[in-house]
């Protein structure tokens, strides 16, 4: 029994990681640049379908879908980067040249239900409802399935430490603080020479990559992708987490991730009997609706708010 | 200097700007009034790019800047301010002061993660001369924190704290005077002389308070209804009769 609870655990941590590393690209976005991406999740998705085309297995005659290119999963991992950073560029070239954010917000919105749709009718691509299944996890060979858990937990928490350590960077410079300027004052900001577009769609664009490279390792958890998995609420998990982490704050962000899946997973683990477990799980919603009300009622900036940049040292 | 020629700006069926032609002269603190709605702001906007003119031309330096955006005119040198107290409000005093030196090393990702000494470097070079600046504007003892904190007049100081960092050569300042007490007028005006004579800066400010206009500005233009009445200095301005007529109303 403990170790069906390790195990699941494990499972539990891998899955927060990825929505940790999900969560650290809308905070970019949105706790950075203040730019309220309604539909993130269409990055999540095309990471993940980039990653799976490039690495499945080639269609036999009996299959629907035409591609696949029995690549090495890395290769695909990789590939989800520029991939959805591509489909950013795109649509944040039109949206982000306006000032005002409200067309941005209906852009993004409509784009992820685009995505959504074509995942579901372009069939030759994206092997339509059915999806893709039996997709082959990393290493998977050199472990017993109960040690792999294990394995795989840390694979997927040493992916959040690179994208941690890379998204700090990103922060902490000068660039950084150019998006947090947009942020606070995009009209004074072009006031002192700053090309705030350039800055709004790069900020765009590497959020969009860490959702697709958290996309493409999504698919590596589950094993099987289909479009439903991508439905727009799972943009809102983006919103909740940093809600709750803090925004502008990547701790925050990893946090609020984690107490995401951790609540979420919860609701879960303790199904008893199956009466019970559609009631809980019915419930999930309303908890995280009651937390997230008690978290901007209380802390509003987030449980790890944003921290001061403090100038003191010597120069 | 600045030169602008026969501006014009309509919004919808109102011309708010009507015709402007005006020069700054380089080195001069120039003074822009005129009554509520005058197009005072409007023309502000149009010649830092904010608005898009209806007509006319915009001169910098010798360049026509009349289509370019509100980033590129501030990279020719011409920054601006806002009549509302702007900053960047949840960030630091310092903060804001590192945010403005244009074309920074470190805008730049590449640089961000394959040559950071060279960020460094200049991070170390604008740090101290923001330190000086701060010194300056007397504010480097609240370096640390967040400027929505900070009293109006500070948040106006800061502002030109920050042009100061640009590097730019003319300044914008529009209502530098709104939200500020009367008792600043004196060191408000002493900042501007000093930065005139110490950096060779030009100024062009918009301000409903004549007393400052006053004192602090070589020459004044006077704006109603979207049209320039007239130029001159304090006393040349205020014996005109078109002046006396925008704002106490004409003859019975």
């Amino acid at each position: 029994m403990s170790g069906n609870i390790l195990s699941f655990l494990a499972g539990t941590i891998a899955l927060a990681a990825i929505y940790a590393i999900y969560t650290l690209g809308f905070n970019l976005q949105f706790g950075y640049t203040d730019l309220a991406n309604m539909g993130y999740v269409a990055f999540f998705a095309i990471g993940a379908y980039v990653s799976i085309i490039l690495t499945y297995s080639p269609p036999g005659p009996m299959d629907a879908y035409r591609f696949g290119f029995n690549l090495p999963m890395w290769v695909g991992v990789i590939a989800a980067a520029p991939a959805a950073a591509l489909f950013a560029f795109l649509t944040g070239l039109p949206t982000l040249k306006i000032i005002k954010a409200d067309y941005f917000i209906a852009v993004t919105f409509a784009f992820a239900e685009i995505v959504r749709m074509v995942m579901q009718n372009e069939i030759w691509l994206t092997n339509g409802n059915f999806g893709f299944y039996g997709l082959s996890r990393p290493f998977k060979q050199f472990f017993s399935s109960y040690t792999y858990e294990f394995f795989f937990a840390s694979l997927m928490v040493g992916s959040l430490i690179i994208a941690y350590l890379i998204m700090r960077r990103i922060c902490n410079s000068p660039f950084g603080r150019m998006l947090k300027g947009i942020r606070e004052n995009d009209m004074a900001c072009q006031s002192l020479g700053k090309d705030i577009f350039r800055a709004k769609l790069k900020s765009y664009m590497i959020g969009a990559a860490f959702a697709g490279v958290a996309g493409s390792l999504y698919a590596l958890y589950t094993t099987v992708i289909v479009p439903e998995m991508f439905v727009p609420s799972v943009t809102f998990v983006a919103w909740w987490a940093v809600m709750m982490g803090g925004k502008g704050n990547n701790k925050g962000a990893i946090l609020g991730a984690f107490i995401f899946i951790f609540v979420d997973q919860l609701t879960i683990f303790t199904q008893a009997s199956a009466a019970y477990a559609t009631r809980l799980s019915s419930l999930r919603g309303f908890i995280m609706g009651v937390m997230l009300i008690l978290i901007l009622r209380f802390l509003p900036q987030g449980v790890l708010k944003e921290k001061k940049v403090v100038y003191d040292s010597k120069i | 200097m600045l030169e602008i020629k026969e501006i014009c700006k309509n919004f919808g069926g109102l011309r708010a700007v009507d015709r402007c032609s005006l020069s700054v002269k380089e080195r001069s603190i120039t003074g822009l009034i005129g009554p509520n709605g005058a197009g005072k702001t409007t023309l502000f906007n149009v010649i830092s790019g904010f608005l898009r003119k209806d007509g006319g031309e915009v001169w910098l330096e010798g360049e026509e800047v009349g289509n370019f955006q509100p980033y590129e005119i501030a990279l020719k040198g011409m920054v601006r301010t806002f009549q509302t107290a702007a900053g960047f409000m949840h960030m630091t005093v310092m903060e804001n002061m590192m945010i403005a030196p244009q074309s920074q090393e470190g805008e730049r990702l590449g640089r961000v993660f394959f040559n950071r000494k060279n960020i460094q470097i200049q991070e170390k070079e604008n740090r101290k001369k923001a330190e000086e600046i701060l010194n300056f504007i007397n504010l480097y003892q609240k370096r640390n924190e967040y400027v929505e904190d900070l009293a109006s007049v500070e948040i106006k100081l800061l502002e030109v704290g920050r042009q100061m960092m640009t590097g730019a050569k003319i300044f914008l300042l529009d209502e530098p005077m709104s939200g500020v007490s009367p008792a600043f007028q004196g060191k408000m005006v002493k900042y501007i002389k000093d930065l005139r004579e110490r950096i060779g800066l030009t100024f062009f400010i918009i301000e409903h308070n004549l007393g400052f206009i006053q004192e602090v500005s070589d020459a004044i233009y006077v704006m109603n209804n979207g049209q320039l009445l007239c130029y001159g200095t304090w006393g040349e301005i205020t014996g005109n009769e078109k002046v006396i007529e925008a704002y106490l109303g004409g003859k019975k």
